[in-house]
């Protein structure tokens, strides 16, 4: 219907490597998602986690290796935003527009028609009087929505998620877990970043940790925990990189 | 390609900034060639050629500080307010966003 290479693994990186200056930010990452799968990743701040997601989406070009979308790189996908969707910061919104303005021209540079605005607004449960509202009159919480809807705008295939739990209220969360949970069942794809271990633990399928740029766990969620919890687990995989 | 002049041109006319700037264009511009045509002695306004120049040129002038400045706007504003992540992850092939930004503000600066 796209054009999308479905036959292809969502997510393929192949040794992914990532220099800033002297920094490495990602090295020698490798890793594949499986359609339907949710999957939390997982990592100390300045792990790489945000790296490896720009890499993914074409928004930084790798130092090395390869970070494919659907088999090819994000920047060669016939229409991304059909295929993938993404939260990357919650501020990214100019904030004298509209909710429902800035979503109006994503759609136009995407060729989605507007009723597909209104849609994921409702969707994502960000009434009309606050859709017309400017954004800078909007709550944390209400960013990370209106995030989300941008990101489903194309009705994607794959979701990469950097933190989107942050600020949501007990009810967001937990909209959340059951949209993703949702979204995974008809076969989409989820990579999700997030420092809250309890709430990852409830939702994903799989996880990878990262640190210092290097993969520690690529694991199912029941192998990693093994009877202990995904916290104790994750400590101690962390300690263990910094010693 | 379409669809992103289209982007573009609805991101121009959603902020205030932007409408503000195009409105001051139509403002200024007009209050320019008003105050030459009744403020200017009659000889300096005797022949054509005066004329041209004083309206052209006033007016285009002007006309062309603002596009300029709308142009510019059109960008750094995305980079100031992080808008431009959505815009590449929506257009990756980042020459056609930076041609649709162009044009739009050549045609809302000339316009």
């Amino acid at each position: 219907m796209t054009g999308l290479d479905t036959a292809a693994d969502p997510v393929v990186v192949e040794r992914l490597t990532k220099r800033y200056g002297r920094t490495t930010a990602v090295e020698d990452l490798s890793f594949t998602l499986n359609a339907g799968t949710i999957t939390g990743f997982l990592g100390p701040n300045g792990a790489g986690k945000s790296t490896t997601l720009r890499l993914l989406l074409g928004l930084a070009a790798p130092t090395s290796g390869t970070a494919f979308v659907f088999g090819r790189p994000y920047a060669e996908l016939a229409s991304p935003a059909r295929a993938v969707g993404a939260i990357l910061e919650s501020g990214d919104f100019h904030p004298a527009r509209s909710g429902r303005g800035h979503l109006r021209m994503l759609a136009l540079a995407a060729g989605i028609g507007w009723e597909r605005v209104d849609e994921v607004l409702d969707r994502v449960e960000l009434g009309a009087a606050a859709a017309s509202r400017p954004v800078r009159t909007y709550s944390m919480g209400m960013r990370q929505r209106l995030g989300l809807a941008a990101a489903l705008l194309g009705n994607p295939r794959l979701l990469l998620l950097d933190e989107p739990i942050n600020g949501l209220d007990p009810t967001g969360v937990h909209w959340l877990r059951t949209a993703l949970r949702g979204f995974a069942a008809d076969g989409g794809t989820v990579l999700v970043s997030s420092h809250v271990l309890a709430e990852v633990a409830q939702t994903v399928d799989r996880v990878l940790i990262i640190n210092g740029g290097r993969l520690l766990a690529d694991a199912a969620i029941d192998e990693l925990a093994g009877g202990r919890n995904l916290e104790d687990a994750y400590l101690q995989l962390t300690a263990e990189a910094a010693s | 390609m379409i669809a992103q002049i289209r982007s573009e041109a609805y991101k121009l006319a959603t902020t205030r900034t932007n409408a503000g700037i195009a409105a001051a264009i139509v403002g200024l511009v007009s209050l320019a060639v008003l105050l030459h045509a009744f403020g200017l002695p009659v000889e300096k306004l005797g022949n054509q050629y005066q004329q041209r120049g004083i309206f052209i040129d006033v007016g285009v002038n002007l006309g062309i500080l603002f596009a300029a400045l709308l142009g510019a706007l059109s960008i750094t504003s995305e980079f100031r307010t992080g808008t431009i992540r959505p815009t590449l992850l929506v257009t990756p092939r980042r020459a056609q966003v930076i041609a649709a930004k162009t044009l739009c503000a050549l045609l809302a600066g000339g316009g």
